[in-house]
């Protein structure tokens, strides 16, 4: 989630009164802002992703205004027309196809606000723009512009100064070395025309979405914006030409639009910043809150949470939305606002008064039992994960590695594929306590998963093992008669087997009523090695999925 | 063994350092053969050494009896007063005693030289030549202890000499009899202190025997340190999470819910698409989530209509009344094969399920995010989800539920701040308040589910949900600072941990 440092004189100077650091903490969980860190002047704050408005400093105040009752209802904002326009070529349509424009004029740039502005960008481009792919944003100084503009596209061959470089580089080699082309030539793999904005004379003002060219720069004595937005999904290029214009106008910018021409003749005029309007019902607000809110409360919640109302009765209020809330998509989400709005903390919890009864599930109620008689015979549980990998359950076992469920791209070698059997973590469990008291006896009660038919199989295991001097195959099997003496089953037989992770001729496969239900054995020296240790090992395995079926349930 | 009488063996075996059997068990006033078992015990223990001797002895025969002495020294006590007489006559003076005795005197005396015996008319003479003899005395004195001993004297203990008058002696018929006689000794053995305490006043083993003899009642039971340091025996115990999992599925239970359960691979269509998660949300990301290598695809199991609402519903909104996320959905994505991220796709798929009926469900599992591992993320963890089904559900019910909850696992302080998630609106952050660390902790996500992830599972009602860690509650009980301990499995320890943290 993305994060912002708010200091103190900022969000003084935007409030128009002084406020204090704690005051701050107290005050901004409640518009769903987690704390991360406060010192003396400041407080960091992360921000949900549904909410880029909150992306600046001045977007945070907005709503922070309202709910403290400083400010509320709806922000004002008016767009003028300019008569700037953007032609965009027919060639960009497969690669890049949407631009849209704007122009914010008189603002001052401290060199504060520059940084914010940036740092709001960058958000953007991560956020809503799904790192650049979506959308990307270039701003640049209006008054080193020459209109009109033209989105075109140029070959790899064509040179401009970019920014954070210093010299002509040609957008090939911007691609292979300056910082920005490297981060992002996974946009344009296997593509050999570029998308390029310039003015009338060729001036480059950007090379979307990797980076704008050093003319058009903005600086702190940049007075008007020129803002141009690129993309693959206009809806979202509409979002942020709103939330880019709207905060700047918090900047003390005014908005005027830019017309964008397409080549089937399209004009878009952007921004457009009209208001949305959503009806939502007043019983559904008070449904989902669980309050009955006399209707002006509502309304007053509404206007706290920075929304207009257009019209009301007694069962419907129609409420209007600023452009740069992009998160509105549903009644529900007014619903939200006016509980943010109202104060979240006014809320007294209750319990749900729907008559029910309560009732366990019957496996893991089965894998209760299993594991207090594992308990009850010395076997102390572990639990481990079920993402492994290939060495471990197979190499280290001395088996064939097969019908494994693979993930892709692990952030760990260690976690690459899903256990097939419980053993071998047993042993690397054993490993670590090395240095413990023996004997050692741990089991454990968990999934694992294989593939059968070319599907993903799930089944429950139960493994246990103890190791130590003497902890031969008569010490396991006489743990598993316990065992299945205690859980009522009786008559089962072991089927010498082959199996090259334990000793041959001390090893077999658990048969009850001609069904094989798991594995014991003494493990084999090698196995034993090559899990570093050094003294007799001996386990077995249950299908617990399998057992289920053979257990007595009458009464 | 009675050890009594082992004990007071013992003891005179130490003043005594060895002594013989017989006077032992005169000693102790037992009978000999009650003593012979004791001894071959205490033997075997290494009390005691048990020795035996052979002695020879000699007693007066019953000639040397009935003389009261050797001819020899008769004859010659008689002669001192004579010093010269008539072999007839002196052999009237010796009446009693037979005729072979009274020559073999004689012939003892002549062959000493002590007497000679001639003839002159016709009679023989006895004459003495010698008023004392050396071997006189030491025939005599060897007589007399002979006859002041009649049990018999050691013949070990004599001199030289003597012994050489024993042998003579012995060739005689009838003067002596010579016996062999065994005996046996018993001197301290190695173990004899350690015995004599372990066999003391008291006990310090309590055994079957001492129990069942009663000699527990005339002893004392040494008192031991109490808090004497003591090999720990270690329970085996459940894993902490599986007693934690436990506890949150009674309380849970405890407040009417029904358990549930899904699987661990699941498709993106349940995990995300079901959830109103758009197709291109980071959260997707390979970065993020673990998407199954092969098979890639599975099965989406449900009617088709349920899918095509939910593509309606991501591209548009569908009837829901929202405008959706734009954009084309795919039903390709929707089809991979995923580990589920959270235990909101069982729930999702409970509400498909169940449909508009009353009902509160939890199910608790383990979860998969592609994550580095450190002291504070797992890439495998586990969640407690739960939802409630109710025509009448609220904001207000959800908190309750929560806090109940948080409650009833000891975390009096529970907060609820607004928050984000795709598919729930309102979304709440429940923090609980903890003592300990002197500060608040989040754990979690609630909220109601969005129309968008409802009406197109046929479910129109308000349906409360929320998903919560569980490891962090560990991480508090236990006071750990690093998460990845818990599943590290170390004996050291889960072997000494207290179940109550």
């Amino acid at each position: 989630m993305p994060v912002l440092t708010l200091y103190k004189y900022r969000v003084a100077e935007l409030l128009g009164r002084d406020v204090s650091v704690d005051e701050l903490e107290e005050w901004l969980p409640w518009l769903a802002l987690d704390i991360e860190d406060k010192g003396e002047d400041y407080i960091k704050i992360e921000y949900n992703p549904n909410r880029p408005d909150f992306g600046s400093p001045p977007g945070i105040v907005r709503a922070l205004k309202g709910l403290m009752g400083l400010e509320t209802g709806l922000p004002n904002f008016k767009v003028h027309d300019s008569d700037i326009k953007v032609q965009v070529d027919p060639s960009v349509t497969n690669i890049r196809p949407y631009i849209l424009c704007a122009l914010v004029k008189g603002v001052s740039l401290r060199e504060d606000y520059l940084e914010e502005i940036i740092e709001f960008q960058e958000d953007l481009h991560m956020g809503i723009g799904r790192n650049r792919r979506k959308m990307a944003i270039g701003l640049h100084d209006a008054d080193k512009v020459s209109y009109p503009i033209k989105y075109t596209t140029v070959d790899g061959a064509f040179s401009f100064v970019p920014l954070e470089y210093g010299a002509e580089l040609s957008i090939n080699d911007i691609l292979k070395i300056h910082p920005k082309g490297v981060k992002y030539a996974f946009i344009y793999e296997g593509i050999d025309k570029y998308p390029i904005i310039l003015d009338t004379n060729n001036t480059v003002l950007s090379f979307p979405p990797i980076i704008n060219g050093i003319y058009t720069q903005l600086t702190t004595k940049t007075k008007n914006i020129f803002i141009d937005v690129t993309g693959t999904d206009l809806n979202i290029l509409k979002q942020t030409i709103n939330l880019l214009t709207t905060t700047l106008a918090e900047y003390g910018g005014e908005i005027h639009s830019v017309e964008v021409i397409y080549p089937d003749g399209l004009t878009i005029k952007s921004p457009s910043l009209e208001y949305k309007s959503i009806k939502v019902s007043v019983d559904s607000i008070n449904q989902i809150i669980g309050l009955k809110l006399p209707l002006e409360t509502i309304i007053e919640s509404l206007m706290k949470s920075r929304l207009g109302i257009s019209k009301y009765s007694e069962k419907e209020i129609e409420v209007l939305v600023p452009p740069y809330r992009v998160d509105i998509m549903h009644p529900v989400d007014i619903i939200e606002d006016v509980l943010i709005g109202y104060g979240l903390w006014r809320l007294e919890p209750t319990l749900p008064s729907i008559p029910t009864v309560g009732k366990p599930d019957e496996f893991t109620v089965l894998k209760n039992k299993l594991a207090l008689v594992m308990v009850g015979l010395g076997f102390q549980e572990v639990v481990n994960s079920v993402l492994t990998n290939v060495d471990e359950q197979f190499n280290k076992m001395n088996i064939p590695a097969s019908n494994y469920v693979e993930v892709e791209a692990p952030k760990s070698r260690l976690y690459s594929i899903l256990r097939k059997w419980l053993i071998p973590r047993l042993l690397t469990n054993l490993y670590r306590s090395k240095e413990e008291e023996y004997p050692q006896k741990i089991f454990e009660i968990g999934e694992v998963v294989f593939v059968v038919d070319g599907g993903v199989h799930e089944e429950t295991h139960l493994a246990a093992a103890v190791a130590g001097n003497k902890q031969d195959y008569t010490v396991i099997k006489s743990v598993l008669d316990g065992f299945m003496e205690a859980i009522g089953i009786s008559g089962y037989r072991i089927e010498p087997t082959i199996h090259s992770s334990f000793i041959s001729g001390r090893v077999g496969k658990i048969i009850v009523n001609g069904i094989d239900v798991g594995v014991i054995g003494e493990l084999h020296p090698e196995v034993i090695l090559n899990f570093q240790l050094a003294v007799p090992v001996s386990a077995f395995e249950l299908v617990v999925d399998r057992l289920t079926s053979l257990l007595s349930k009458s009464l | 063994m009675d050890t009594g009488l082992a004990e007071r063996l013992l003891q005179e075996v130490r003043s005594k350092r060895q002594i013989e059997l017989d006077s032992l068990a005169e000693r102790l006033k037992v009978n000999i053969d009650k003593l012979r078992g004791i001894i071959e015990e205490l033997k075997k223990k290494g009390a005691i050494k048990v020795s035996v001797k052979v002695d020879r002895i000699v007693l007066p025969g019953p000639r040397l009896l009935s003389l009261k002495g050797l001819p020899e020294i008769i004859i010659f006590n008689i002669l001192k007063d004579f010093g010269e007489v008539d072999l007839d006559k002196l052999k009237s003076l010796v009446a009693s005693m037979e005729t072979g005795d009274f020559k073999a005197g004689l012939g003892k005396l002549a062959s000493q030289k002590i007497i000679s015996i001639t003839r002159s008319d016709g009679k023989r003479v006895v004459k003495l030549l010698s008023r004392s003899s050396r071997y006189i005395d030491k025939v005599n004195k060897m007589v007399k202890l002979l006859l002041d001993n009649p049990n018999g004297v050691d013949v070990a203990k004599l001199d030289s000499e003597a012994k050489k008058i024993i042998n003579e002696l012995s060739k005689r018929p009838g003067i002596i009899i010579e016996k062999e006689i065994r005996k046996t000794f018993v001197s301290p053995g190695e173990k004899l202190e350690y015995v004599i305490k372990e066999l003391g006043e008291e006990i310090t083993s309590l055994t079957p025997e001492i129990i069942v003899s009663g000699l527990w009642k005339k002893k004392r039971f040494k008192e031991y340190d109490l808090n004497e340091r003591v090999f720990i025996a270690t329970p085996a115990k459940l894993h902490p999470i599986h007693e934690l999992v436990n506890e949150i599925r009674e309380i849970f239970l405890n407040m009417g819910f029904i358990e549930a359960r899904g699987p661990l691979v699941e498709l993106a269509f349940v995990n995300f698409d079901m959830l109103f998660q758009p197709q291109d949300h980071p959260a997707r990301d390979m970065q993020d989530t673990f998407y199954i290598k092969h098979p890639k695809y599975g099965t989406i199991h449900y009617p088709k209509e349920v899918v095509e609402h939910v593509k309606e519903t991501h591209e548009s909104g569908w009837r829901t009344g929202s405008t959706g996320w734009g954009g084309k959905w795919s039903i390709d994505e929707a089809k991979k094969l995923l580990l589920r991220t959270h235990t909101t796709a069982v729930s999702v798929r409970k509400v498909y399920e169940l449909g508009e009926t009353e009902a509160k469900i939890f199910s608790i599992g383990k979860v998969f995010r592609n994550e580095t591992v450190d002291y504070k993320h797992l890439a495998e963890f586990m969640q407690i989800d739960g939802i409630v089904i109710s025509k009448n559900g609220n904001v207000r019910e959800l908190m309750g539920i929560i806090k109940e909850f948080y409650t009833r696992l000891g975390f009096k302080n529970v907060k609820f701040w607004p928050s984000y998630f795709p598919y729930t609106e309102p979304s709440l952050q429940p923090s609980i308040y903890v003592d300990k660390w002197g500060k608040w902790l989040e754990l979690g996500g609630a909220g109601i589910f969005r129309p968008e992830v409802t009406y197109p599972l046929g479910v129109k009602w308000p349906v409360l949900a929320w998903g919560l860690g569980i490891e962090r509650i560990l991480m508090i009980k236990y006071d750990l600072d690093d998460i990845r301990i818990i599943y590290d499995n170390n004996l050291r320890w889960l072997r000494h941990l207290s179940i109550f943290g």
